[in-house]
């Protein structure tokens, strides 16, 4: 009796752990992304430069704020795909509310349904706890730049407070050699930041030269951001470049930019 | 925060140094009280001899009474616990002290984590001679997590209400069962009975974000653990 009795309870038990492998969790904060789900920026910035190469026009959406808004991430996701016309899109941070690894899994569950290439962008939560780790081994450097076509695509991380200012945010050695790098194939420039100048988490102190550093890159047109969850236009420089901000996934706003060599056109979107 | 442990230590300890101080004036520096000198010290002095049968019988009610050892479980890759069981019947309470360790992985250094977990197991179900199944065993966890990137509450630089949640500590409950294996007394070498157990938990934190979407399923803010538990008496 005794034998059968131990060992159907142990293949029980063995079967029941093998079933639920998917819910061990070492921690909260615990950093484990699985290998396929590592260096999504430049894997994506790849496709972008591919699929945008010799295009005459260019459109592509801008999310942002999308923390803990999932079902309402899920609905942007599906309304930037049925709108066909969309060539790339651009998160530009806070995609976890309180940093936790498997925030950004869900997330990246979220996007991954997008039918055209994404990047993210760092926001101030994604840098909580070791969300910073997660968003690099995820995502990939704070800043990286992108030549989609005749348009030049700079991410920043603009999140100065969360680093105390001890850190060069935003990185004016990256943007000082990504200028130089620039190839003569570029005609636009955006510049994409989650928190703008004047924002608490911007370095105030460096507002004027950063905007003058941006004034370096080729036809820059406009910068794109987050963080305020309200959304509109600004222009919070002393130059006269607008700021557009995207409000909070709570709202289920996007924005849709279209580019060609000679102008722009800006689409606010609320589902 | 990190002073926290050694504070509650020295907390504990203060009462019973300073009552030891006061009644071993007449003992000279005896270090040990062996039971024959025990004995003798309860004719000589009944008011003493009670202080310290009193003494022992605290400290002696603060012997953990079991060892846990698990894996997983939100509270690090393995961690161990010393607990006390206690309450009617089957000792249906049970209250643990779990230290965690949690390697670095993509993060910059190997972390560690402190949790106190209650638990609440009713039943007792006889399986066979010396195996019995706990069909129920549920409670709480508070886990906190060692490491400069982690507040209890938001740094003072921010504004107010900027950050209104703590990166540091989860507040967890869980639900799960056990089984539990008596060892006879005649095997018996260090524990009187081993329990396999396996749990699934969740934190506030996920409690909320599956609250507010219908597009998460449960099982993606579960959080399974399973583990050995020694009872040791």
């Amino acid at each position: 009796m005794k034998r059968p009795l131990y060992l159907l309870l142990l293949i029980i038990g063995t079967g029941w752990l093998y079933v639920a492998c998917d819910l061990i969790e070492y921690h909260p904060y615990d950093t484990r992304i699985s290998k396929a789900h590592r260096g999504i920026n430049a894997e994506m910035a790849a496709k972008i430069e591919a699929l945008s190469a010799g295009c005459d026009t260019l459109c592509f959406a801008q999310i942002t704020d999308t923390q803990r808004w999932f079902d309402e991430t899920e609905a942007m996701v599906d309304a930037i795909n049925r709108r066909g016309d969309i060539q790339f899109v651009i998160h530009t941070g806070d995609q976890t509310d309180f940093g936790l690894t498997r925030e950004y899994e869900w997330q990246r569950r979220v996007l991954k349904n997008l039918k055209v290439p994404y990047v993210c962008i760092i926001g101030n939560h994604d840098c909580l706890g070791t969300g910073e780790d997660v968003f690099h081994t995820m995502y990939g450097d704070d800043n990286i730049s992108i030549n989609a076509g005749f348009l030049h695509l700079v991410c920043l991380n603009t999140n100065a407070f969360e680093y105390d200012y001890s850190r060069n945010v935003p990185d004016f050695d990256f943007i000082k050699h990504d200028i130089a790098s620039t190839p003569d194939s570029i005609s636009r420039t955006v510049v994409a930041m989650h928190a703008m100048p004047g924002s608490e988490q911007f370095n105030n102190n460096v507002t004027d030269y950063f905007s003058y550093m941006l004034g370096q890159y080729p036809g820059l047109s406009f910068c794109i951001c987050g963080h305020d969850h309200h959304g509109g236009i600004f222009y919070p420089t002393n130059d006269s470049i607008p700021y557009y901000e995207c409000s909070a996934a709570k709202q289920k706003n996007f924005l849709v930019f279209t580019l060609t060599r000679e102008g722009y056109t800006y689409e606010s979107i609320e589902l | 925060m990190k002073s926290l442990p050694r504070i509650l230590l020295t907390l504990l300890m203060l009462p019973s140094a300073l009552t030891m101080q006061a009644e071993t004036g007449s003992l000279q520096n005896d270090d040990i009280v062996t039971e024959s000198r025990y004995d003798s010290l309860k004719l000589q002095s009944s008011r003493y001899s009670q202080m310290l049968h009193r003494y022992q019988r605290f400290w002696h009610g603060l012997i953990p009474s079991q060892i846990k050892v698990q894996y997983a479980g939100s509270i690090g890759l393995c961690s161990v616990a010393a607990g006390w069981h206690y309450g009617p019947q089957h000792r249906i309470w049970e209250t643990d002290l779990f230290f965690g360790y949690l390697p670095k992985y993509n993060s910059r250094t190997a972390r560690t984590t402190l949790t106190a977990k209650q638990s609440y197991v009713p039943f007792r179900v006889r399986l066979d001679d010396d195996l019995d199944i706990e069909p129920l065993a549920c409670g709480l966890f508070l886990s906190t997590i060692f490491g400069e990137e982690f507040w209890g509450s938001q740094p003072s630089k921010y504004p107010k209400k900027y950050y209104g949640f703590s990166t540091k500590i989860r507040a967890n409950m869980f639900i799960g069962q056990r089984l539990r294996f008596g060892i006879p007394s005649s095997l018996r070498k260090r524990h009187n009975a081993i329990s396999f157990y396996y749990e699934f938990s969740t934190n506030e934190l996920y409690l909320i974000s599956y609250i507010s979407n219908s597009s998460l399923p449960l099982k993606d803010i579960l959080s399974l653990n399973c583990g050995l538990k020694f009872e040791l008496f």
